[in-house]
């Protein structure tokens, strides 16, 4: 009966989070029938599902393609399982990192904890369902990069005559099952002190951010000097061949030695120690993976009773709004005190904090890597045609990809700085203040976060991506001008369509932002311009041609997103504002 | 039916009792009325009953089993409308009913009945599929409602219930109080409002900065107050007439 219950409860939160529908079995069979689609309905799925497939498709592009290039060279030095190796760890990185944001909010703040308690149900079955739950999201991130990884890997091989096992494909799939589980738990051990410290910080804004920036910087600290530690370890003499050279060799087994428990299985998957140790690295590597579940178990349910009843009884009504209002004063430099009270604001919602701060973090974090892994080929550029790759003008190009990307899509104060204000919306419209010194600390917090994020993304590029002067200048200013237009688009229209409906951040994601415009925007130009980017790797033409073409749609589009609506948000918005209900 | 036993709770972040030492027992087949002003701990104790927070003295017992030593148990018979509605958004009305009948075990032709009954008499037959998302605050009220009764429990307990209602839904939930406590069932639902609670309670309990003040039925209720308006006896009860 326990069972039972653990299983309804992950079937609705698994409805909740994605709308999936299972077969309806006897047991819970609707009593009407379950007609939710209007037709306004299915065309949102139909964009939905459009936009997904768009987005999967780019993905699958890179992972094959990437794996094409690496793929006979790793295998021909016999490093293809520190390949795989150094695969299956960047995506426990990926998810170590939604595991922070995303994990830990669902967890432990999230705002059903009262409905779920006073259901009839053991608090391990809630525990239980919840962190299943957290661990499907998970794995879909694991199928999602390393499904297609290892296929390419196995059929890579195959073309260039190179030996894969039958067992490969069985370790895949136990891969692709348990890659999410070390990552699991590193978060849960992580969780223990953080959660605390959040709580404790809760309604104290000042120290909390302070503390976040800490946080922040203690974050940056080491991928700093490990990118700096990496790019001298690699800085070896331009060989002419494509081949990988010796300190790179080095690093790379270095890691593999010690990255347990992939290694085991990366190794045993190309049988690289006969039968007998392809038995005994499974089983070691299953030991290790279920150790690893079952720390997670345990520290998570220890934990969750604790944030269960920090929860709830921590759940009065925040006065939020009104200590806003006594709070507020009008000074001279209204327009910084609205930004700066904002931002306080915003850092008291763990949630929002991390979003926030996730941005900087998360540049700095993949720019680092494709900057480090891409270049690792500079030297080898082969001198026949046709097999020309600039691997430098293809981090450029990934790096503006992914920058832009994040700068018009995650950007949560340029793309919905209305919503974000929620039911304290028609507060502000109390205040004593004109609406567009209102909008004018708006689009300071926007552009403050996009340009932060630009000036250090662009320090991994810059100290590590062995651009050439004008790559480097060209990289901040065309996106930080990117980052002005896109921001004054997305406040535009956030602003003509607000969704206020909302009081905690549950809600929040589910009020139906209207994001559709800037999504598409947003996504459209870099798409363009990294599609620019891969075909230019291959073909010599004079540098700076190139970086103009990469650079050029983002030059356009921002030119005239600035000017459209820099007057727009000026004129309008403020109306806009006004008739607001 | 219900004892709550000297039940006493403080938050950990205060350091006064939102409740102290209260102690009431309900009958089989009574509406109770969990009576005062905002910020007495109505809220606090109703959350104690129905097993959200923990709670430091005192225990509660539903039918002679201990809410301490037996929460499943108790909870399975207990149905609660809490004052704000916290749903699963992206469900439909229907799939929340469906899945609380689940976790309470109801079977299939009780669901199917009180289903009917319950969506056709608030009139919901045209959302019941829609998601939780488009509710207004009164449809959200309703479903909850229905989600509470679907286990057609012993013990209904409801966090300001009519708050929010339509003059006809109010007058509908009202009848369903009654004919929940027909059926030899109990409701215990909080109030600030002395007008509801005369009209449909059978006794009622006054509280005021977490300690009870009264228990009386309603008569006597009547009788105390007179010739006072309502206000004038609420604040004669609670203390702070002068
Ligand atoms: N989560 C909480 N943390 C600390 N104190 C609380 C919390 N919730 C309520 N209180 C306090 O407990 C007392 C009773 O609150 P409550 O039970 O909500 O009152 P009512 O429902 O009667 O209006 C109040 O003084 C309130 O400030
Ligand atoms: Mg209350």
């Amino acid at each position: 009966m326990t069972f039972k219950s653990y299983l309804s409860l992950i079937k609705i939160l698994l409805k909740n989070q994605y709308g999936i529908r299972f077969g309806k079995k006897t047991e819970s069979k609707p009593l009407y029938p379950v007609e939710t689609d209007s037709k306004k309905q299915i065309n949102k799925k139909v964009l939905g599902a459009i936009g997904a497939i768009v987005l999967a498709c780019i993905l699958l592009f890179y992972i094959i393609s990437i794996s094409i290039i690496l793929v006979p060279t790793f295998a021909l030095n016999g490093l293809l399982s520190s390949l795989i190796n150094i695969v299956v760890s960047a995506v426990q990185l990926i998810i170590l990192f939604f595991g922070m944001v995303y994990m830990l909010p669902y967890l432990f703040f999230s705002k059903d904890s009262e409905f779920l308690q006073s259901l009839p149900l053991k608090k391990s079955v809630v525990f239980m369902a919840k962190f299943t739950l957290v661990y499907i999201n998970e794995l879909l991130i694991s199928v999602a990069v390393l499904l297609p990884f290892l296929i390419t890997v196995g059929i890579v091989s195959a073309l260039n005559q190179i030996f894969i096992p039958v067992v490969f494909y069985i370790n895949a799939i136990i891969i692709i099952i348990l890659t999410p589980v070390l990552p699991l738990a590193v978060v849960s051990v992580i969780a223990f002190p953080f959660i605390y410290i959040i709580n404790a910080l809760k309604n104290k804004p000042f120290v909390s951010t302070v503390i976040s920036t800490l946080f922040t910087i203690m974050f940056f600290v080491p991928v700093f000097f490990l990118s700096y530690g990496l790019n001298s370890a690699f800085s070896f003499e331009m060989s002419g061949d494509f081949v990988i050279n010796e300190s790179f060799k080095e690093v790379l087994n270095w890691f593999h030695n010690y990255m347990y428990p992939n290694n085991l299985i990366c190794n045993s998957m190309l049988l690289e120690s006969g039968i007998g140790g392809y038995f005994l690295s499974l089983i070691i590597y299953l030991a290790l993976s279920f150790g690893f579940v079952f720390i997670s178990i345990a520290i998570s349910s220890l934990l969750y009773g604790r944030a269960l009843s920090m929860n709830i009884e921590g759940a009065k009504g925040k006065k939020k709004t009104a200590k806003r209002e006594k709070e507020f004063k009008t000074t001279k430099n209204t327009v910084f005190y609205l930004a700066k009270y904002n931002l306080k604001s915003l850092f008291k919602e763990p949630v929002f904090a991390m979003n926030i701060f996730s941005m900087p973090i998360m540049n700095i974090i993949v720019i680092s890597f494709f900057c480090w892994i891409f270049t690792q080929q500079t030297g080898s550029v082969n001198q026949t045609a046709g097999d020309y790759f600039d691997f430098n003008f293809f981090t450029l190009g990934m790096c503006v990809y992914i920058l832009s990307l994040t700068l018009s899509t995650g950007n949560y104060l340029a793309i919905t700085p209305a919503s974000i204000e929620g039911k304290n919306f028609y507060l502000i419209k109390t205040l004593p203040i004109s609406y567009g010194e209102f909008v004018k600390s708006k689009l300071i917090l926007a552009d403050g976060l996009s340009i932060i994020t630009i000036i250090l993304a662009s320090i991994p590029l810059w100290c590590l991506g062995r651009q050439n002067i004008l790559n480097s200048i060209l990289f901040p200013v065309v996106l930080i001008l990117y980052a002005l237009g896109i921001n004054r688009f997305g406040l535009y229209f956030d602003f003509k369509n607000p969704r206020l409906n909302w009081s905690n951040y549950s809600e929040f994601k589910k009020s139906g932002l209207k994001l559709w415009r800037q999504m598409l925007v947003g996504i459209a130009v870099p798409v363009i311009s990294v599609i620019c980017c891969s075909f230019l790797s291959a073909v010599k033409i004079h540098y700076a041609i190139k970086s103009l073409i990469v650079f050029l749609p983002f030059i356009i589009l921002s030119t005239i997103l600035f000017f459209v609506f820099n007057g727009k948000v000026k004129n309008d918005v403020p109306i806009f504002i006004k008739n607001t209900e | 039916m219900l004892v709550i036993e000297n039940l006493t709770k403080k938050y950990s972040k205060s350091d006064v009792k939102a409740v102290d030492g209260l102690s009431l027992e309900i009958e089989n087949g009574e509406i109770f009325g969990f009576l005062g002003p905002n910020g007495a701990g109505k809220s606090t104790t109703i959350k104690c009953l129905t097993g959200i927070l923990p709670f430091s003295e005192g225990d509660i017992k539903l039918d002679g089993i201990s809410l301490l030593k037996n929460p499943i148990e108790v909870k399975m018979n207990i149905g609660y409308v809490p004052d704000t509605h916290v749903f699963y958004e992206r469900l439909t009305g229907a799939e929340y009913i469906n899945f609380m009948a689940g976790i309470y075990k109801v079977s299939e032709a009780d669901r199917k009945n009180r289903f009917d009954k319950y969506v056709s008499m608030f009139r919901l037959n045209d959302a019941i599929n829609d998601y939780i998302k488009s509710y207004s605050h009164g449809m959200r009220q309703k479903i909850s409602i229905i989600g509470a009764l679907i286990h057609n429990p012993k013990l209904w307990v409801l966090d300001e219930p009519l708050t929010g209602l339509d003059p006809q839904s109010a007058f509908d939930l009202k009848e369903l109080m009654k004919q929940h406590c027909a059926e030899g069932n109990s409701v215990f639902f909080s109030s600030h409002v002395l007008e509801v609670v005369e009209k449909i309670c059978d006794r009622v309990a006054i509280i005021n900065k977490g300690k009870l003040v009264t228990v009386c039925n309603i008569n006597e209720l009547k009788e105390k107050r007179k010739d006072l308006s309502l206000e004038e006896l609420f604040l004669s009860l609670t203390g702070e007439s002068q």
